[in-house]
């Protein structure tokens, strides 16, 4: 078992019961790996915590997707291709731009836009985008002392 | 030879004939396997995740456990991604990383099936003594209430004093270290999993075990099922080797639990004749609250589940019912269910080791208007749950999350925070009015799943139901559905117990169409 697997809890897609997949693993584009990063700096981290690329955040996504259903990874970079367009940042923040050109502020606003949005499956989208981030960054033992977590109590003597 | 076999012994695929096969190794299917197989027939039984055990997970790390243990590698949700849904998919199924809490079926619950839902012979009285036999094996007991972690007992005592019932619980362990990593398989093996017990058991008595395989379909031939076609898969993933599993069998049982059975029947073309597959699938949805304390909580530690309050599960027939627990918040499940990001985030995660969280279990498919969801398959053969979260069970969530921000405050909670898109938090009760304001559904707040029942009910024709009153489906003498999906409602308790009750039960009924 590779131990840099993750949760991928909350993540946009359909369920996918044993549905099997004989094709090679499918994985992000560098484009759609470099969004996720940009996305993963803003929502994590902080005063006296590892950056999201300190932990190699959007990396170990990607790295994850190569185990997961094409169907659920080809979802999750069509949630990317969508934050990425320089369309969202102009709606939003009123720039123009790659949300990987944002401003750090102007990318909070694109998160919290769509978190709030009125569509449902936009904010599902972007809880799901998020849900990825936050796994891979908390699940991760180097954030455990922030939050006081000692780690799992004792494996077998 | 050991038997029980994964991918690395399967490389040739698997081509064999047995009494009967059986589709999934979770509550249903292993404890049905240990029945068969010590009444002497011959048992293939067939699971898709892997065959991992205490040395895989060791300390249950979270980030080892979920892609493990879980379906999806943990990421299974509805279709719009309104819920998340957490369930088991390795040997033993969702019994491997469940929280141990059993609960008898309650009466009301059996009296409504037999009255509305044509099963009738599933009564209290003849589910007694299969309660006492799986009681045993596994050894349910109540769980002494002096255990019950902080996030428990504020649970408890905050119930107590606003004069809600709330009550200990039973659970299957047997030297339990009060670890609280039920959820990510038991470090210990104290808890009395089904590859601990009923898959050992069945193995003893002569059945095989194939796990890493995925079935695909039931073979049909008229009105007979004649065995199972599936593939190897390669081990904690989810793709094909390439091998090919087909067994022949007098009888086949679909025990993959809700979502995945009404899958695999309808992915065996079974749908035409009854329209009732995948309808009707129950989730128990949760809604959680979290609350500060001045004291350290460390709700990572300690029994998942200690206490239960059913004081609303019954609120009349137009209003969906709710059942009260806790449950466990470990680091990255804690920052999924807050899921803001950002510096609220981090100051969140910070004082996780002071807060608790109680959860609100809706009773759904219960009352008229509220009928759960659907699976259906896509062109590739997976599952689709689209669920809707409709008015009633929008209106159970805000009641049960006002009832457990009151009772954290109770309990002496600094402040308690919904899981909203921007948190409702209380902090007295006067505040408690700012959750009228609230909106209330999918999308809404966070909301999750770890029951899932429903999809194949019984029923009394293919008109309403899928199986009849014995677990078989209609219309085909040889193929049972023996788990969670053949509920015709949900239960309003945890669901395991009736599981295994259940399918210790049909297991004579099955063992007479294989003799
Ligand atoms: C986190 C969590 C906590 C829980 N806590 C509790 C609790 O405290 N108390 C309680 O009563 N219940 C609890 N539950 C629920 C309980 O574990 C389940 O209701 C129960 O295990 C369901 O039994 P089942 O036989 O229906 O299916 P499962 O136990 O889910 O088993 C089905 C098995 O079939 C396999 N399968 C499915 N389709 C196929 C296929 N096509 N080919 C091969 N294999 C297949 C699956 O991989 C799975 O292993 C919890 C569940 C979870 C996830
Ligand atoms: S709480 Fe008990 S049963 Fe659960 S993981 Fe810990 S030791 Fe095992």
């Amino acid at each position: 078992m590779n131990r840099r697997t993750l949760l991928l809890s909350a993540l946009a897609g359909p369920v996918a019961c044993s549905a099997t997949f004989p094709d090679a693993p499918r994985r992000l584009t560098t484009a759609q790996v470099a969004t996720l990063a940009a996305l993963a700096e803003v929502a994590t981290g902080g005063p006296g915590l590892p950056t999201a690329s300190d932990l190699a955040v959007a990396g170990r996504i990607d790295d994850l997707m190569a185990n997961c259903d094409p169907a659920l990874v080809a979802d999750v970079g069509l949630a990317l291709d969508l934050l990425a367009s320089p369309w969202v940042g102009l709606v939003v923040t009123g720039r123009p731009g790659a949300f990987v050109d944002l401003a750090r502020d102007a990318r909070m606003e694109v998160v919290g836009h769509w978190r709030r949005h009125r569509v449902g499956r936009v904010r599902g989208a972007m809880q799901a985008l998020l849900g990825l981030c936050l796994a891979t960054y908390w699940g991760d033992r180097r954030t455990f002392a922030y939050v006081g977590y000692p780690g799992p109590m004792g494996a077998p003597a | 030879m050991s038997r029980i076999l994964g991918a690395t012994s399967l490389a040739g695929g698997v081509h064999r004939r047995v009494d009967v096969a059986i589709v999934g190794s979770g509550a249903g299917g292993a404890t049905l396997a240990a029945r068969l197989a010590s009444q002497g027939l011959e048992v293939a039984l067939l699971e898709a995740g892997g065959a991992h055990t205490s040395a895989d997970w060791g300390a249950s790390d979270e980030r080892v456990s979920y892609p493990m243990l879980y379906q999806d590698r943990g990421s299974r949700t509805t279709d719009d991604a309104a819920i998340t849904v957490l369930q088991g998919r390795s040997l033993g199924g969702g019994t491997t990383v469940n929280w141990t809490t059993c609960f008898r079926t309650p009466d009301r619950v059996l009296a409504r099936w037999a009255e509305r839902h044509g099963a009738t012979s599933w009564t209290s009285e003849a589910l007694r003594p299969h309660f006492e036999a799986v009681e045993a094996r596994l050894n349910i007991t109540p769980w002494e209430e002096g255990l019950a972690n902080p996030n428990n007992a504020s649970l408890r005592d905050g119930a107590r004093r606003l004069g809600i019932e709330a009550t200990g619980l039973r659970r299957n362990v047997k030297g339990c270290r009060n670890s609280g990593s039920c959820g990510l398989g038991c470090p210990h093996d104290a808890k009395m999993a089904m590859h601990l017990t009923m898959i050992p058991d069945a193995v003893t008595s002569g059945a095989t075990v194939y796990t890493d395989v995925a079935v695909d379909r039931v073979v049909m031939e008229g009105r007979r099922a004649t065995g199972i076609r599936g593939r190897v898969l390669h081990r904690g993933s989810e793709r094909t080797t390439g091998a090919e599993v087909a067994i022949d069998a007098d009888v086949v049982a679909v025990c993959g639990g809700a979502i995945n059975s009404p899958a695999l029947l309808l992915r065996s073309g079974l749908g035409a004749d009854l329209p009732e597959i995948g309808r009707r699938t129950f989730l128990h949805p949760v809604v959680a609250v979290t609350a500060e304390f001045e004291a350290p909580v460390h709700a990572w530690y300690g029994a998942p589940q200690s206490i239960a309050s059913h004081a609303s599960i019954d609120r009349g027939p137009n209003r969906v019912g709710y059942f009260l627990e806790a449950a466990p918040l470990h680091p990255m499940l804690a920052a999924i269910a807050l899921g803001m990001g950002g510096p609220e985030q981090a100051a969140a995660m910070s004082r996780l080791r002071h807060t608790t969280t109680t959860i609100g279990l809706s009773m759904d498919g219960w009352v008229e208007g509220d009928e759960g969801g659907t699976v259906t398959v896509d062109g590739a053969g997976r599952a689709r749950l689209a669920y809707p979260v409709g008015p009633l069970l929008a209106e159970a969530m805000h009641a049960a999350m006002r009832d457990l921000v009151s009772i954290q405050l109770a309990a002496g909670a600094l402040r308690v925070g919904t899981l909203h898109v921007d948190p409702v938090v209380v902090t007295d009760v006067q505040g408690l009015g700012a959750l009228d304001a609230a909106a209330y559904g999918a999308h809404e707040h966070g909301i999750f799943s770890a029951h899932q029942m429903g999809g194949c009910r019984i029923g009394t024709g293919p008109g309403d139901g899928v199986v009849d009153d014995s677990l078989r489906v209609f219309g085909v003498e040889n193929l049972f559905v023996v788990d969670g999906s053949v509920f015709p409602t949900s239960l309003g308790v945890n669901p395991s117990e009736t599981i295994y009750a259940m399918a210790h039960r049909a297991a004579a009924g099955i063992a007479a169409e294989a003799g």
